[in-house]
């Protein structure tokens, strides 16, 4: 316009307070719109003309639409919403495992309550085959419990890999979602004239803040506008226009569970970069696997294994009502030989060799010894000269001493496990051993006839009372090896008197026909036949597999027999023992019962959901805060907007008075010079 | 500070949608009675009330457990109260046939009484308890434990096996006695040692069952007699002891010689047996630890023979085989049903000449002492019994005290607090009141309104 020209400022008043007017339209319109940050206009003197007496004004533009937003508080939210929705999937899914673990009817302390008390019902009363028979079921009752809440926790399991695949989808859609907006807004600025388009900027914003409830991001940004988005340890996922993706792969190593994958762009290099991702729902899923549902589905496997080795070890030590020893009670693994000679049968524990091996080496692992095993997962690998076994929770690594240098290569126990490999591996190979992550998947009772409970012992003493005249008295015999080709045979010992006196002082074992056990079933005493005896010192005698106590003042002539327990079926001296195991300490390295170790689960689980709630809600409250301190500025308040559409509207009647009295000036003019 | 319009509706809201989370949470809590909702409440606290629950269930099997034991208990006791009166009657017609006014003819009628008492005692002895076990069998409850064997013994098939029950952690009880222990590991005699005449004497010698006095040292002991080694044969006799080895104990002077040595010293006259007083104490016993006398009139054998007429100053001679012998042994085992068989068989035997009366009475002395022994044994177990059900009865109360105790503990671990929890549930319900009805005003707050 030209100087002074009162119409041209009137009009760049009212064009300037017209677009300010639209802008507060703008703020109102979008009042509820997430991410919208208010927008002002900027309004600044025009550059004022020269005249000879003075700088005349030129009226008012506007400059730029400000977008009103704190680069420092957007970040604030960004990074709090990642840590709240990591802090809400990690609690949502840990209390569904955490209600499971503690409920009276799915739980497992009320089955394995019911079953030990059946146990007692039948060692009240061991010949009655309804106690036996509610006993199995209870059995039943327990495994089923296993097995139910096994399900689960793999339905859980799958659960996660699903949350996985979709957060990625997910992921990948929001960061194409975000590049496309890049190249929008690099297109816009260049149409703009390099001004922000701010609308295509809180979009944006909005954009990265739904990517961080998947993920924690960071961003960079770049000089011409757009905004780089990189994961995890530096991994690229946004550059510009272009983006990387991440995959939800399998691994080949460890199928149950999903990794993710992403290939570098610069290198072309595939990897897992599972352990790196933090925050967001995927960061709350991942911890979930890692620290609840992992070590929730080995601590019941851990239990499974407690339970039925324990068990069974005992009950093969007694005598069921067929007058046979007892059989395995609680069964559905796989048994080897044990690496340590004289032992019975392991039950085989879950190991894999890596996919990438090099060599053919097979690892095969036993359970060596329940009470230290532990619900963690290991990886071997060897350097070519020694063996290390990794503890995949802790990292910590342990050494292995071998027991026999192969091929097959054997180990000594470590953590309960029995380790061999059956060939030399190549220094890179990995085996993967999981021990405590099947079997509460695979318990099962392996009795369905109640005569097969085995309550009674197979061994019973007694003395010969028709013959004896002397005090003596025998113990019970306790059994030192379950497995000795003697064990039941019948062995009597018959005192005399090597001064043909009525009490005596030595004796002989024999067997029913009275000719003498050979020595070499006899381990105590030491020497030949007759054994010398003083009724002040007694006798502690072990044959056979089988150990006695003889005690007390016995004469010539007087007999004991230890033999079959045949027809024993009111014998409960096993069904006790049993009973015992209720209380025993037979878990994590021998501190823990049954029960405690379940306990120890629970505290686990419950804890771990504790924190989780307790930290979400910590985060939300801090991302409220965070809210509202970019509300502070962003934020759209309708009142102050009112306020100010009252004043720019006044503005404008200014303005356009301001016209109307040019106009009216004009007029005045016009009328003045016409003739 | 500016607020926006949009975060002054989110505090609001947010307000009033914890309140509702938190009413929520405590209308749970008093649907359910319980604190905890789930285990992250309190999540030491739901592992402890676990603990609890597993105690408190194992404690009420205990109390289960405990009544089994009492009601099996008390079977066993009712069944040998029945055992020891039988027993006792037979004791009490024991010294009804001891006495010499009755005849082999009354006898015979009190053997009748003798073997229906015997049938009751074994049937008493195979009682079953409530799920057909035999309660005396041992291990072997589903056999039978007491029979006939069809010589006049009697056969057992049981074990001595005694089942235990667990009353608590800590406490078992015997459920039961064996068939051994209870009627057959009985000691026949006077319980230490059992005295009998041998079958092949031909005098009227009895031999009462004798004490112990002192320690008893356990042999074969042999008392024999001798014609009076001075005077008349129908004067007197004199006695001599024996051990096992044939050894001479009695008279002291002899001792240690063998039985062939001291025959020959008394044939050449420089030994003497010990006075043979009837009925009086045997000397030099006391120091192996025994007691006893006999009485009646023993028969020795000599060459030549002594008769009423042999002139004083005849020499003879007697031979370690002439004489009646009576054992002094340790006691065997005897079960109760032969100490009554033994009866029974007494009561018709010959009783006619003096000597089958002399043989009567010696069973009968044997068959009084070996039911003493067994009635003797019957009351103890019952005594044991008692002592049990005692025990049972005390663990029951003490059990029922701990479930009281743990069950206290178990509640106030899990249970509501209703008082605390309704006044909360109220405050609560206010709380949400107010924050609805501040959203309603503030909400309704706008310039535009007076625009």
């Amino acid at each position: 316009m030209s100087d002074g020209d009162m119409l041209g400022v009137g009009v760049s008043g009212l064009q300037a307070f017209q677009r300010s007017l639209t802008t507060i339209g703008q703020n109102i319109s979008n009042v509820n719109t997430e991410g919208y940050s208010r927008q002002r206009v900027n309004l600044t003197a025009r550059y004022p003309s020269p005249s000879g007496n003075g700088f005349v004004g030129n009226g008012v533009k506007a400059i730029a639409t400000e977008r009103l937003f704190s680069e420092y508080s957007t970040d604030q939210v960004r990074q709090r919403t990642a840590t709240a929705s990591s802090f809400n999937v990690l609690s949502e899914f840990a209390s569904q495992v955490d209600n499971l673990v503690a409920d009276p009817d799915a739980g497992l302390s009320p089955a394995i309550n019911d079953f030990f008390d059946s146990l007692q019902e039948v060692s009240d009363d061991p010949a009655s085959i309804p106690a036996r028979n509610v006993l199995l079921t209870n059995a039943e009752s327990l495994v089923d419990r296993f097995a139910t809440m096994d399900s689960w926790l793999s339905n859980l399991q799958k659960a996660v890999n699903d949350k996985i695949v979709n957060e990625v989808s997910t992921i990948n859609e929001v960061a194409s979602a975000i590049a496309g907006l890049n190249k929008d807004i690099i297109v816009a600025r260049g149409i703009g004239g390099g001004q922000d388009p701010n609308d295509l900027l809180d979009k944006r914003d909005k954009l990265v803040n739904d990517l961080s409830e998947s993920l924690s991001v960071r961003t960079v940004k770049a000089d011409d506008g757009s905004i780089n988005i990189f994961v995890g340890n530096g991994q690229s996922l946004v550059l510009g226009t272009k983006t990387m993706k991440l995959t939800a792969i399998d691994n080949p190593d460890d199928p149950q569970n999903k990794d993710i994958g992403y290939v570098n762009p610069v290198t072309g290099a595939a990897g897992s970069v599972t352990s790196m991702l933090t925050g967001g729902d995927l960061g709350g899923i991942l911890t979930f696997r890692k620290e609840v549902l992992q070590p929730s589905i080995n601590s019941l496997g851990r239990l499974a294994l407690g339970i039925s080795t324990t068990f069974n070890a005992l009950h093969e030590q007694g005598q069921d009502l067929n007058g046979q020893l007892g059989q395995d009670f609680f069964g559905g693994f796989t048994e080897i030989p044990s690496l340590i000679t004289g032992n019975p049968n392991v039950v085989q524990l879950y190991a894999t060799e890596g996919v990438n091996n090099t060599s053919p080496a097979l690892i095969t692992v036993g359970l060596g010894d329940v009470t230290n095993v532990s619900t963690d997962e290991y990886q071997l690998s060897t350097d070519g000269a020694s063996y290390y076994l990794k503890n995949l929770s802790t990292n910590d690594i342990q050494t292995l001493t071998v027991s026999a240098a192969g091929p097959p290569f054997e180990f000594n126990t470590v953590d309960g496990l029995e380790i061999q490999l059956d060939s030399s591996p190549a220094i890179g190979d990995v085996f993967f051993i999981r021990p405590t992550r099947n079997p509460s998947g695979q318990i099962n009772v392996a009795i369905t006839d109640p005569n097969l409970i085995a309550a009674a012992e197979p061994i019973k003493t007694n003395a010969n009372y028709v013959i004896n005249r002397g005090s003596a008295s025998i113990s019970e015999a306790t059994i030192i090896d379950i497995n000795n080709a003697n064990l039941l045979d019948t062995v009597k010992i018959v005192y005399s008197s090597s001064t043909g006196g009525t009490v005596a002082d030595q004796f002989t074992i024999v067997d029913s026909a009275n000719v003498a056990i050979p020595a070499g079933q006899i381990t105590s005493p030491a020497g030949a036949q007759p054994y010398a005896y003083s009724s002040s010192a007694g006798a502690l005698i072990e044959v056979n597999g089988w150990q006695v106590q003889l005690s007390g003042e016995a004469f010539d002539g007087d007999e004991f027999v230890v033999e079959q327990n045949a027809s024993g079926v009111s014998d409960n001296r096993n069904a006790l023992a049993l009973g015992n195991l209720q209380s025993a300490g037979t878990m994590i390295g021998g501190n823990a019962s049954y029960g405690d170790a379940y306990s120890e689960l629970v505290v686990l689980v419950g804890n771990k959901t504790r924190q989780a709630e307790v930290s979400y809600e910590a985060q939300n409250a801090l991302l409220a805060q965070a809210k509202s301190l970019r509300d502070d500025l962003s934020g759209v308040n309708l009142d102050e907007e009112a306020a100010n559409l009252l004043k720019f509207q006044q503005s404008y009647a200014a303005a356009a008075q301001v016209i109307s009295i040019a106009d009216q000036i004009f007029q005045t003019l016009i009328n003045a010079i016409r003739r | 500070m500016r607020v926006s319009t949009s975060a002054l509706t989110q505090i609001s809201l947010d307000a009033m949608l914890k309140q509702q989370t938190d009413l929520s949470k405590t209308q749970l809590q008093v649907t359910n009675g319980q604190r905890l909702t789930a285990p992250s409440d309190d999540p030491y606290g739901s592992a402890r009330s676990l603990n609890l629950i597993e105690t408190v269930s194992q404690n009420d099997q205990y109390q289960v457990n405990s009544s089994y034991a009492k009601n099996r208990l008390s079977l066993e006791e009712g069944t040998l109260e029945g055992v020891g009166n039988a027993a006792q009657r037979v004791r009490e017609l024991m010294v009804m046939a001891n006495n010499d006014a009755q005849n082999i003819e009354t006898r015979r009628y009190i053997k009748e009484e003798v073997d229906q008492l015997l049938e009751q005692v074994l049937a008493l002895a195979n009682s079953v308890d409530s799920t057909g076990e035999y309660i005396f069998s041992g291990y072997q409850g589903k056999t039978t434990p007491f029979g006939s064997d069809g010589l006049g013994g009697f056969t057992y098939a049981g074990d001595d096996g005694q089942r235990l029950i667990k009353m608590s952690e800590s406490t078992s009880v015997a459920m039961g006695d064996s068939g051994v222990d209870t009627f057959l590991n009985i000691k026949n005699g006077n319980g230490t040692f059992q005295t009998r005449e041998d079958v092949a004497n031909t005098g009227t010698g009895i031999i009462d069952p004798g004490s112990e006095i002192g320690l008893y040292v356990p042999d074969d002991y042999s008392v024999k007699f001798l014609p009076p080694s001075s005077g008349n044969y129908y004067d007197g006799l004199e006695y001599y002891v024996l051990d096992s080895a044939g050894d001479i104990i009695v008279p002291a002077s002899d001792a240690g010689n063998p039985e062939a040595t001291f025959i020959a010293n008394y044939n050449a006259g420089t030994s003497a047996g010990v006075p043979y007083e009837e009925g009086a104490e045997i000397q030099g016993l006391n120091n192996n630890g025994m007691k006893l006398s006999i009485s009646g009139r023993p028969n020795v054998t000599s060459v030549p023979p002594l008769t009423e007429s042999t002139p004083l100053g005849t020499t003879f001679t007697v031979t370690a085989a002439g004489s009646d012998v009576f054992a002094i042994q340790p006691s065997n085992n005897q079960s109760l049903f032969q100490t009554i068989k033994n009866f029974s068989n007494t009561l018709v035997s010959p009783q006619n000449s003096p000597e089958d009366l002399a043989k009567f009475h010696n069973a009968m002395n044997r068959v009084m002492v070996d039911i003493d022994e067994s009635v003797g044994r019957v009351l103890e177990i019952r005594s044991r019994i008692g002592a049990r059900l005692n025990t049972v009865d005390k663990q029951l109360n003490i059990n029922e005290a701990f479930s009281l105790q743990m069950n206290m503990t178990l509640s106030s671990i899990q249970d509501l607090d209703y008082s605390e929890a309704i006044t909360r549930l109220n405050l609560q319900l206010v709380g949400l009141q107010a924050a609805q009805s501040a959203y309603t005003k503030i909400q309704g707050l706008s310039l535009f309104n007076y625009l």
